[in-house]
């Protein structure tokens, strides 16, 4: 839109000759210049239409756009990224809050219905995210090596006054839960994603998945170490028999939403859907036999 | 023969003046010499240097008080040296790994650098549009593992020795542990605290990998 230079004279345009001509309408307003005022917000609008937008004199779809936010400073404008592996991989890495509780929650409800093929996803599913899967993943390690203490030292050294004399911290558990999991929710996925799926951002979708099942693994692992912290109280077969339980428990949670998650329309879901709650199996069986053996 | 007057020759260049900066007499690295200078001179003036950062990220920050940021973002853009976090990791490693210095040490010192890479990691791939590189977030997660040596300090030498006047009974063995879970809860709090206002992370997503980090470190403290 332009200035309302029609409006504003300049100084050595502002002169009359006395004769009869052009100049004698230079002092008057450019009627063209007054159909859309740059002023007018400006100008004050009728009473009780104060906070409105006026989109009457606005394109088509304007005012859709006149209301998204205006970038500040906490939240920098888009520009392009120049080229790298982390600038790349920060695109799976942008959610906020309510989408990662969305998610998170999502991968916990038990709900078995049958996800459609990809058009007709919802927003989240469509939008896989690597946040969770790496997050996930570190928590799971932090809870098995700090799990595997944390116990002792309530009931041991808070309750029961007793100095642990035992030199193991858990830092075994740590590096085989760091690789059995690190394998899990993500060689395997982008191994399967790459060879069978065909899907666009197969890789990411399919750790996305296979990250978001492996939560049930934080509370059951967790439990598991409470329960092994009270051997005493139980005989050990009744202990074993209640760690398979509770592994059973999380291959089953995780089976049904790694299955919710493939069971879609898609030929190459379909055919991998059995062969990766096959290896969710293995990883469990393996899980009990490395991590909660003792 | 045209005598020439060396007095009269002046020098083509100027040397710029350099300013000390706002944080006192600590100035920029690239000017200083260590060559005619002691070594306890050079010591010492790196301690203040750490000092005077440790005043701007740290010590403001402790637990709970929710000050904002205000211009330290850019501040540490331009102020970031892995001398604080070698030497922080050099002294949390030491006083955790008392017990058995020889097989903990090695593994202590290179689990606290991958955990402050991870965490600089996290931040520049949630943060990509901030100017903050790679470097200047491992910089400020060092800067904040100073609250886990005081707690390793204190948890692993002082009441040791303090709680061992006890001689081992059961309450002194309580208190030094509960004192102990304590004091790491309170340090944890403290560096993440100091973390969240350096880099300006407001959201679960951007604190939550932090906290999770500084938990595994300051629980180490305990379990060792």
């Amino acid at each position: 839109m332009t200035d309302n230079g029609g409006n504003r004279r300049d100084s050595f345009l502002e002169f009359d000759d006395g004769l009869e001509g052009a100049d004698d309408f230079t002092t008057e307003p450019n009627p063209f210049d007054d159909v859309v005022s740059d002023d007018m917000s400006k100008k004050g609008k009728p009473p009780g239409y104060e906070g409105t937008t006026d989109t009457a004199t606005l394109p088509p779809g304007y005012d859709e756009a006149i209301n998204e936010p205006t970038p500040t400073a906490s939240q920098p404008s888009r520009e392009t990224l120049p080229p790298g592996l982390l600038n790349y991989l920060s695109q799976y890495f942008q959610l906020n809050d309510q989408e990662l509780k969305t998610n998170l929650y999502d991968s916990l409800k038990f709900k078995l219905t049958q996800e459609t093929d990809q058009e007709n996803r919802g927003d989240l599913d469509t939008k896989p995210d690597l946040y969770g899967p790496v997050w996930i993943f570190a928590t799971i390690v932090a809870a098995n090596f700090v799990g595997s203490k944390l116990f002792a030292v309530i009931l041991g050294g808070i309750l029961a006054g007793v100095r642990d004399t035992t030199d193991t911290f858990g830092g075994n558990r740590l590096i085989h839960s760091f690789w059995l999991y690190l394998t899990y929710s993500f060689f395997i996925p982008a191994i399967i994603a790459k060879m069978y799926l065909h899907r666009k951002d197969n890789i990411a979708e399919l750790i996305s998945a296979f990250g978001y099942s492996t939560l049930v693994w934080i509370p059951v692992g967790l439990i598991i170490d409470l329960i092994q912290t009270l051997h005493s109280a139980m005989p050990i077969y009744v202990l074993s028999i209640v760690k398979w339980v509770l592994v059973a428990l999380a291959f089953a949670k995780s089976s049904q939403f790694l299955y919710r998650k493939m069971n879609t329309e898609d030929s190459s879901d379909q055919l991998v859907k059995f062969p990766i709650i096959g290896f969710n199996a293995i990883m469990c069986v393996v899980a009990r036999l490395l991590l909660y053996s003792s | 023969m045209v005598e020439v007057n060396d007095t009269l020759i002046e020098p083509d260049v100027v040397e710029p003046v350099v300013l000390g900066d706002r944080l006192g007499d600590v100035r920029p690295t690239s000017n200083r010499g260590t060559l005619d200078e002691t070594i306890f001179e050079t010591l010492k003036r790196d301690v203040l240097e750490i000092n005077s950062r440790l005043k701007q990220v740290v010590y403001p920050h402790f637990v709970l008080n929710r000050q904002p940021a205000t211009d330290l973002a850019a501040d540490t853009v331009v102020h970031c040296d892995l001398w604080a976090p070698l030497a922080f990791i050099i002294l949390y490693s030491v006083s955790v790994s008392r017990s058995n210095a020889k097989s903990l040490f090695s593994g202590l010192f290179v689990s606290l650098w991958g955990a402050l890479v991870v965490m600089a990691v996290h931040l520049r791939l949630v943060k990509p549009h901030e100017k903050n590189s790679l470097m200047s977030y491992v910089s400020m997660s060092g800067y904040c593992l100073f609250p886990q040596v005081v707690n390793s300090i204190l948890g692993q030498l002082v009441l040791p020795l303090i709680f061992s006047l006890g001689h081992g009974s059961h309450w002194s063995i309580r208190i030094l542990i509960i004192t102990r879970v304590l004091l790491a809860v309170a340090s944890v709090m403290w560096s993440i605290n100091s973390f969240r206002v350096v880099a300006n992370c407001q959201s679960l997503v951007e604190i939550y990998p932090l906290a999770l980090s500084f938990f595994v470190i300051g629980w180490l403290s305990i379990v060792f």
